[in-house]
């Protein structure tokens, strides 16, 4: 699951309870206070009347920031303070963990405990036309940078949509990278587009600073309590009409966009069920158009089109939804019988498109009536990961194509070759060894296999010198220590190149091992 | 080369139509400042079935021509970037239409698109921090076709600054509302007893009054930026039990409105908190409020302190049922009936023999009207065995009825022109009313067009007065009181008319 960079109202709930102590420790009947202070992390500042919270005990802080609260019993407990406009941690990834709570050990007073929060982020800035006139009522969106698997990524973080004056301001921001976006729309909004033959215009989709090219949108860095601005200077394009018919009759049909590259973008679009009429209006350009609906019963039909849009209207785009793919699938151990789950084979989507596993839409293969299979897999190019317990991978294959080496891609409407998953049980493990120094500190160790279909993976050391990596396939892989890794790409090839990591081959049932040295990342570089 | 120069500004759409030789031209201007509007789409488009729109966009001048028309009635409209289509002189649904013909001049239209006003606000507690996440609502109070309404304009929630601000507001008058909860009342954890926590926020209104009626009023004048604060003080809460009799807890099946102006139903969110036993509760800052579990009922009940289960009883089980009819030839399958209150409207599902049955109705008198029939009339209604003569169905709470309904067809149109000083008059308010003050759902409106013509649809038989008044837009002539006085200078009629094609009105003076 992925962190949001963005968490609206109440920025802190968290279930805490007084947890019994380490051991099992007697807790005798005796009660305590704890005090302390709840200040602004970025700027030190006491923050008054922010709740204190341990066990089912509240208080507010005074002016000063200072809380006493009582009758805490003997043992363990969470401190937790919380605040509308402050985080608990400094970012959405809350490392080192949150700065907003503490979990401590009473048997006796507490005093001077200092509890930190940090406040939210604003991304803020005027939306002008050519004419240097407001903008009004154009929706923009922040991004925020986020790292899945290794990968980087960008998620949708907040919103808020222009006044009269071209005026925004995205709240609840963490601290983090962001890029700005403004959504394409037709100038004049609330009429038919181009209705009674005046020119049609569009406000096209923008990323600050002023780029329609995504990879262009500059990164905010935010940090806490930091207000960015981003200002945009548009300029209508001429629009154009897609419109046709998506059939057979269903009840709703959702529309998303993807320009040239694969960037997801929102657009106006409107669908009569009566009719099975479609309309999107678009700025000038190639635009692929993901249709899709599901059944009362769940079963999910898609379609895709790709069309250009030059300086005519299309007006007779006819869609045929189809049922989306299962794909089966095929497990054999190294024995020749077919294994029974727990293998865990799933789809993972690939490229710059928002849609599919990005956002826990991957797709896992199980039993259903028809055998083993992967149900309901949107078309796209996926890459597929298998992983199965105390067993490594032999071979993921297609048909002839090799999975541990390409994408597996999914077309509208034909079959796809049956996945066949080859396990074996003379599998490798690595131990990796970190010199003496790390034992003081916090070490990540970062294993990435040549082959797709097992995926990288880390372990978190604190203070520990070495781990070992087990049930990996015989192969290659590359092997890397890190003092961060944060906003560390190391699922991408090109990224990690810049790192001098250990190349290491396995053969079957090798028990190998390697020393790392430890680069430096981060602040502290 | 000042015409040239005209002519790369404005907005000139020529030939657009089959050939014609008249014009529809003019310039749109803002508010009542007369400046021109640069960057207006404007639109015409003939009235009736045939004919298509024709759109353009005003230069820097603000002008805007259509030539080439043929003799017709258009109507014209504008929207500015970003804001809503609006019709030449329009007064609530109703707009002035351009008419192009012989010795009609349809040229120079001064077009003032109406001006508009903002309120900005903060909202804050007793202790002077800003409120996040409240929700404002904005009401327009005004007259609405022909009565008072304050009618819900926008909804927000306040910023992380407890900021709020409503933009583009047409002038007015504007009431404000808050409602939400206190941000540390939220955590479950905690213990729900503890008095300092367990508090909520009654509805709050601008000038610091619960109460919809002491309101204070927010007046916005074209061009004008209104800036408010309201302060939410947090009371004790009140718990009121909704554990159904049978035990069980369906806290999510309610919801809860404070009663807002003029008996508008303003959505709260109540803290649904666990009681004791397994009860499930509503935590909720005393006053008056109005709890409804869907479509099994509703009730209002003043909350002034905690509530057992039996306070709320078991909601009255009001039961609307009957059948439309037709006399004669039914008109098809897309016929509808709408029992239309003072605040609310009930539409039933009619079954394919016209029967229909509404469970959980508000108590209240309701007028029967017909959708979907055009040509139709409500003919009759009866309650049980007794015909209903003021044409109003009163629903009592708790009650079961039996409602028939019988539609006949007979409407007609009423075409006439509105006169003043002998000559047609353009934008006058239209009326026609029934001899029965009381049956609201019979009157018919109209705005006069260009040429001082207009057309009253679907008027049932019967006695009415027609009536024509100018600057009347904002008349409460719903009222009895206020519509009488002019009722003396309109024109009686028994419709259908017959003879009279084109009736003639004389256009009365406003009344202030």
């Amino acid at each position: 699951m992925l962190l949001a960079c963005m968490r609206d109202g109440i920025y802190l709930v968290l279930l805490f309870a007084i947890l019994p102590g380490p051991g099992g420790c007697q807790q005798s009947g005796a009660r305590y206070e704890a005090t302390g202070t709840v200040v602004n992390l970025a700027t030190g500042e006491p923050i008054k009347r922010a709740l204190v919270m341990a066990g089912e005990e509240s208080v507010f802080t005074g002016g000063d920031g200072h809380f006493k609260i009582e009758n805490l019993p003997e043992g363990w407990v969470m401190l937790a303070a919380q605040k509308p406009g402050y985080f608990e941690c400094a970012t959405r990834y809350c490392e080192g963990g949150g700065l907003g709570h503490a979990n401590l050990m009473v048997h006796s007073n507490l005093t001077d405990v200092v509890l930190k929060l940090a406040p939210e982020s604003f991304i803020e800035g005027r939306i002008t036309d050519e004419n240097g006139d407001p903008v009004s009522n154009l929706q923009v969106s922040a991004r925020c940078e986020v790292m899945s698997e290794g990968t980087r990524q960008f998620a949708q973080s907040g919103g808020a949509t222009t006044d009269e004056n071209g005026n925004y301001r995205i709240e609840g921001l963490w601290g983090g990278k962001y890029t700005v976006e403004t959504m394409a729309r037709p100038e004049f909004e609330f009429g038919s587009p181009g209705l009674g033959g005046a020119p049609f215009e569009m406000y096209p989709r923008l990323f600050y600073p002023n780029t329609p090219d995504a990879g262009a949108a500059q990164l905010l860095d935010l940090k806490p309590g930091q207000t960015a601005r981003a200002d945009f200077a548009m300029k209508t394009a001429p629009g154009i009409k897609i419109a046709g018919t998506v059939g057979p009759h269903f009840p709703w049909v959702s529309m998303v966009i993807e320009d040239e590259s694969g960037e997801e973008t929102s657009m106006n679009s409107q669908f009569n069920p009566q009719t099975g009429r479609f309309l999107l209006t678009v700025p000038a350009g190639t635009w692929t158009i993901h249709f899709g609906t599901n059944t009362s019963e769940g079963k999910a039909f898609t379609a895709s089109v790709t069309v250009t849009a030059g300086s005519q209207n299309i007006d007779n785009l006819n869609v045929a939804l189809e049922p989306v793919a299962s794909v089966p699938l095929k497990v054999v151990g190294d024995t020749g019988g077919e294994e029974q789950p727990p293998v865990n084979v799933s789809l993972v989507a690939r490229g710059k498109s928002r849609r599919g596993g990005f956002f826990g839409g991957g797709r896992f293969g199980k039993f259903s009536q028809n055998g083993l299979e992967i149900a309901d897999v949107s078309p796209g190019k996926y890459s597929v990961r298998v992983s199965a317990p105390n067993r490594c991978i032999d071979s993921v294959t297609s048909g002839s194509l090799d999975l541990t080496q390409n994408d597996l891609e999914i077309l509208s409407g034909s079959q796809t070759a049956p996945i066949s998953v080859v396990l074996r049980s003379d599998c490798a493990s690595l131990e990796a060894t970190l010199p003496a120094e790390s034992r003081t500190r916090l070490t990540y160790v970062v294993l990435v296999p040549a082959s797709r279909a097992a995926g990288p993976q880390f372990v978190e050391l604190s203070g520990g010198t070495n781990t070992m990596f087990s049930s990996l396939s015989p192969g290659e892989y590359q092997v890397y220590a890190f003092t961060s890794i944060d906003g560390l790409e190391y699922a991408n090839p090109e990224a990690m190149r810049e790192y001098s990591g250990q190349q290491v081959t396995l053969a079957a049932n090798q028990k190998a091992s390697v020393a790392l040295k430890v680069i430096t990342r981060g602040e502290e570089q | 080369m000042r015409y040239l120069l005209a002519f790369a500004c404005a907005c000139i759409v020529l030939g657009s139509q089959d050939g014609g030789t008249y014009t529809i031209s003019g310039t749109v201007t803002a508010g009542t400042s007369n400046k021109a509007l640069r960057h207006v789409l404007v639109m015409i488009t003939p009235t009736g079935t045939a004919g298509h729109p024709t759109s353009c966009v005003t230069g820097d001048d603000g002008r805007f021509s259509f030539a080439g028309l043929p003799a017709g009635k258009y109507s014209l409209s504008a929207q500015r970037p970003n804001s809503y289509w609006e019709g030449f002189r329009q007064t609530g649904n109703y707009s002035t239409a351009i008419v192009t013909g012989p010795g009609l001049d349809s040229t120079n239209i001064p077009f003032a698109l109406a001006g508009r006003g903002s309120i900005s606000g903060t909202v804050q507690d007793e202790e002077n921090e800003q409120v996040r996440g409240a929700q404002v609502f904005l009401f327009h109070r005004g007259v609405f076709s022909g009565r008072v309404e304050a009618q819900v304009e926008s909804v927000k929630n306040t910023d992380s600054s407890g900021g709020f601000h409503f933009g583009e507001l047409r002038p007015g008058a504007y009431l404000i509302a808050v409602t939400g909860q206190p941000w540390y009342t939220q955590p479950a954890a905690r213990k729900s007893s503890d008095p300092e926590f367990d508090v909520s926020y009654p509805i709050t209104y601008y000038g610091g009054s619960t109460d919809a009626d002491a309101s204070t009023p927010i007046l916005v004048e074209e061009g004008s930026s209104q800036t408010v604060e309201i302060t939410l003080h947090a009371e004790r809460s009140a718990h009121v039990d909704i554990t159904a009799a049978n035990g069980e807890s369906d806290g999510p099946g309610w919801n809860v409105y404070a009663v807002g102006p003029n008996g508008t139903d303003v959505p709260v969110s109540p803290r649904f908190v666990p009681g004791a036993d397994g009860r499930q509760m509503i935590a909720i800052a005393p006053g008056r409020y109005i709890f409804e579990r869907s479509g099994k009922g509703r009730t209002t009940v003043d909350v002034r302190g905690d509530l057992a289960a039996s306070a709320l009883g078991s909601l009255p089980k009001t039961s609307i049922s009957g059948k439309l009819s037709f006399e004669g030839p039914a008109p098809g399958t897309s016929a509808r009936v709408s029992f239309v209150g003072p605040r609310r409207s009930l539409e039933p599902t009619l079954a394919q023999d016209g029967t229909f049955t509404l469970d959980g109705a508000a108590a209240g008198q309701y007028q029967v009207q017909l959708f979907g029939a055009a040509g139709y009339y409500v003919k009759s209604v009866s309650v049980g065995e007794s015909a209903i003569a003021g044409g109003e169905v009163e629903v009592k709470a708790g009650a079961t009825i039996h409602v028939s309904i019988v539609a006949a067809k007979g409407t007609t149109n009423i075409d006439g022109v509105a006169m003043r000083d002998g000559a047609p008059f353009a934008g006058a308010m239209v009326l026609l009313i029934p001899e029965d003050l009381g049956k609201t759902l019979l009157i018919r409106r109209d705005q006069s067009d260009s040429d001082g013509t207009f057309t009253l649809p679907e008027v049932a038989p019967g006695r009415y007065t027609l009536v024509a008044i100018n600057d009347g837009g904002d008349l409460e002539y719903e009222q009895a009181s206020v519509i009488a006085p002019y009722l003396k200078g309109g024109r009686t009629m028994l419709t259908p008319v017959t003879g009279d094609s084109r009736i003639k009105v004389n256009v009365l003076e406003r009344r202030r």
